[in-house]
């Protein structure tokens, strides 16, 4: 039908001697430029002498929904100058296809949905804002019900499940977490080294390495590696779980599924970040080592001294904010998880969204302590 | 219709062999459906019948054997042809497969943006036009897939395989997760589309209430090959095993029919 469609695009001519418009070629959905020829149409009924206009079509001619429709574009064109078209000339399988097409009724789609806009918009964001927060915290009411009781009885805690969680978020994420904090304690190691040096001061990149990367670098690094690596595979998990109806399974087999997927996740990384921060002070610290004693001249022994005679307060300082980062990325990862409704579609937004909130928030979170902790002296 | 057209089956398969690994879904399979008619390809499962429809909507390509659509050969076809070819059927998945992404209506209209040159408003026209052949509320059109019904979502899914006015509609499990009311409405649809644009329509399902009642021909998918064809009421007269074990579902079961 195409292939005679390419060769014989839809047109049509008039001839006056009966008054009618000839129907040639495929009046067919490929190809058809129904523009042309309902304009064509009209140019055509307007050089015809007065009185109804047969329409036919010629032997080879075709027909389908489109061109039903485009004809019936052309019928009230001519409607609109007075003019009536006879179709009763048509084949019979020309006059279905366009009996189809009217039975059908209105062709218009109803207009759409206005969008917000300007005011409405920012009300609308608002809400949605307002929403969100009120959600996230009718989850941690939640969760703070599920995890009460499991405290008292934590036998009866999902020990296998929080083992396996460990492994995924903890034992996989050393290779990458070591390797960027290092880098991370050779960066800084420059930067101060440079300076330090000018003052002949090279024994304190020891200090100023132990210093910033336990309290700040360490907790900070994991922390956003973690919500990148394991934050947004929660959202992913347990959003896809929601898509396939297995979140609504659990429920209707009485198993809570905030105690079985959400609390088994949050504790594993309530255990991990702290091991992972402390890795990645070792890791930090030795990278600012290696730099100091490499690129700055700085007795390795010298350095280590200098580094057992910090207080423990800065290993503690940086360490006691774990279990709040590690608490913010799973709550985060799994309520987005649990928020999606309906498509695949929903999965990635959770997934992106819960990454960005909880990377915000563990910044956030830590710019509060630090300034706690200056106040409080520590 | 042109003169050709007429005289050639809408799908021809010839020798079709199909295989993963060491496992032989098609032996030797042939089979013709004829133009205009409503046909079902039934059989039990893992009797390859998605994968024969995946080889006749060319997603697939058969490990031996001809399939020759329109009167084109599948194989032969070079990759403009086999666009055109592919523009001339329609495709109902059985999950509907309408993109999230966007509403009924921009579903329905996205071929025809991709494949006509007709003008924005127009392409709406159409895309109304199906989706009101296919049965769906106009106040449906700009939802998306998300909030719709079972029976909706087919119904808009139809409307997207209807848009260029195929030749050939492929309708896999139309009226699975129906209720019975909807899915005798899908059937008398369906015969309609057929009475009313002449467009042969190739089902797999295993309605036996659209079997009996809405397809002219059967075809009947077992020991790798079509095992028979032909009306609802000559298969169920037929003696082979896997026929009677088939047939006598409808019956509640005949206790003396041998089953597989």
């Amino acid at each position: 039908m195409d292939e005679i469609a390419a060769s014989f695009p839809a047109r049509l001519h008039a001839t006056s001697e009966p008054a009618r418009l000839v129907l040639e070629g495929a009046w067919t959905a490929a190809g058809m430029r129904a523009e042309v020829l309902i304009a064509a149409a009209a140019q055509a009924l307007s050089a015809l002498p007065e009185g109804p206009v047969a329409l036919e079509a010629a032997a080879q001619a075709e027909v389908d929904t489109v061109g039903a429709l485009v004809l019936e574009h052309i019928a009230a064109e001519a409607g609109r100058r007075g003019r009536s078209l006879d179709f009763s000339g048509l084949p019979s399988n020309w006059q279905a296809t366009l009996a189809l097409v009217e039975r059908a009724g209105e062709h218009t789609p109803p207009p759409a949905p206005e969008p917000f806009s300007g005011f409405a918009y920012i009300g609308k964001v608002a809400v949605d804002l307002a929403r969100h927060y009120r959600d996230m915290l009718a989850f941690i009411g939640e969760v703070t019900l599920h995890l009460l009781p499991l405290l008292v009885r934590p036998w009866r805690i999902r020990w296998d499940s929080v083992i396996v969680e460990i492994e995924a978020a903890g034992v996989r994420a050393i290779p990458i977490v070591a390797l960027l904090s290092f880098l991370i304690g050779v960066v800084l190691a420059y930067q101060a080294g440079v300076t330090l040096d000018r003052f002949g001061a090279n024994v304190f990149i020891a200090d100023m390495i132990g210093v910033v990367v336990m309290r700040e670098m360490g907790p900070m690094i994991a922390a956003i590696l973690v919500a990148g690596r394991t934050g947004s595979s929660y959202a992913a998990q347990l959003g896809s779980m929601r898509v396939t109806q297995e979140i609504d399974a659990l429920r209707s087999l009485a198993l809570p599924p905030v105690e079985m997927l959400v609390i088994p996740r949050f504790l594993a990384l309530a255990i991990t970040l702290p091991l992972l921060t402390t890795l990645a002070n070792a890791a930090g610290v030795l990278g600012g080592m290696v730099v100091a004693t490499g690129g700055f001249g700085l007795d390795w022994t010298v350095g280590l001294q200098r580094l057992g005679r910090l207080e423990n307060t800065h290993y503690w300082v940086g360490l006691v904010k774990t279990p709040v980062f590690a608490t913010v990325i799973a709550l985060i990862g799994c309520q987005a998880g649990m928020s999606v409704r309906g498509s695949a579609l929903e999965v990635g937004r959770a997934t992106t969204s819960s990454v960005v909130q909880a990377i915000f928030w563990v910044i956030v979170l830590d710019a509060i302590f630090s300034i706690a902790f200056r106040r409080l002296g520590l | 219709m042109s003169e050709v057209s007429e005289e050639t089956p809408a799908i021809e398969v010839h020798g079709l062999c199909n295989r993963f690994g060491a496992h032989v879904v098609h032996e030797g399979l042939d089979l013709v459906v004829p133009r205009g008619k409503v046909v079902s390809l039934v059989g039990g499962s893992g009797s390859g019948k998605t994968v024969l429809l995946n080889n006749l909507i060319m997603l697939t390509r058969p490990a031996a054997g001809s399939i020759r659509i329109l009167g084109r050969d599948v194989e032969a076809l070079g990759r403009e042809e086999r666009i055109r070819l592919q523009l001339r059927l329609g495709v109902m998945f059985q999950q509907g497969a309408l993109f999230t992404s966007l509403t009924v209506l921009e579903n329905v209209m996205l071929p025809l943006a991709e494949h006509t040159r007709l003008p924005r408003r127009l392409r709406e026209e159409v895309a109304m036009l199906k989706i009101r052949l296919a049965g769906l509320d106009a106040e449906a059109v700009h939802r998306y897939p998300r909030e719709l019904s079972g029976g909706m979502t087919k119904r808009a899914a139809l409307a997207r395989a209807l848009a260029l006015d195929p030749e050939i509609l492929f309708l896999d499990e139309p009226t699975s997760g129906l209720d019975p009311v909807s899915a005798r409405a899908f059937d008398r649809l369906v015969l309609a589309l057929r009475d009313a644009l002449g467009v042969t329509i190739f089902q797999i399902t295993h309605d036996l209430d659209s079997i009996f009642g809405a397809s002219d021909l059967v075809v009947f998918l077992a020991r790798k090959k079509v095992l028979a064809a032909g009306t609802a009421e000559e298969l169920a007269q037929r003696s082979e095993p896997e026929l009677r074990a088939y047939f006598s579902a409808r019956a509640g079961g005949d206790p003396s029919t041998p089953t597989l």
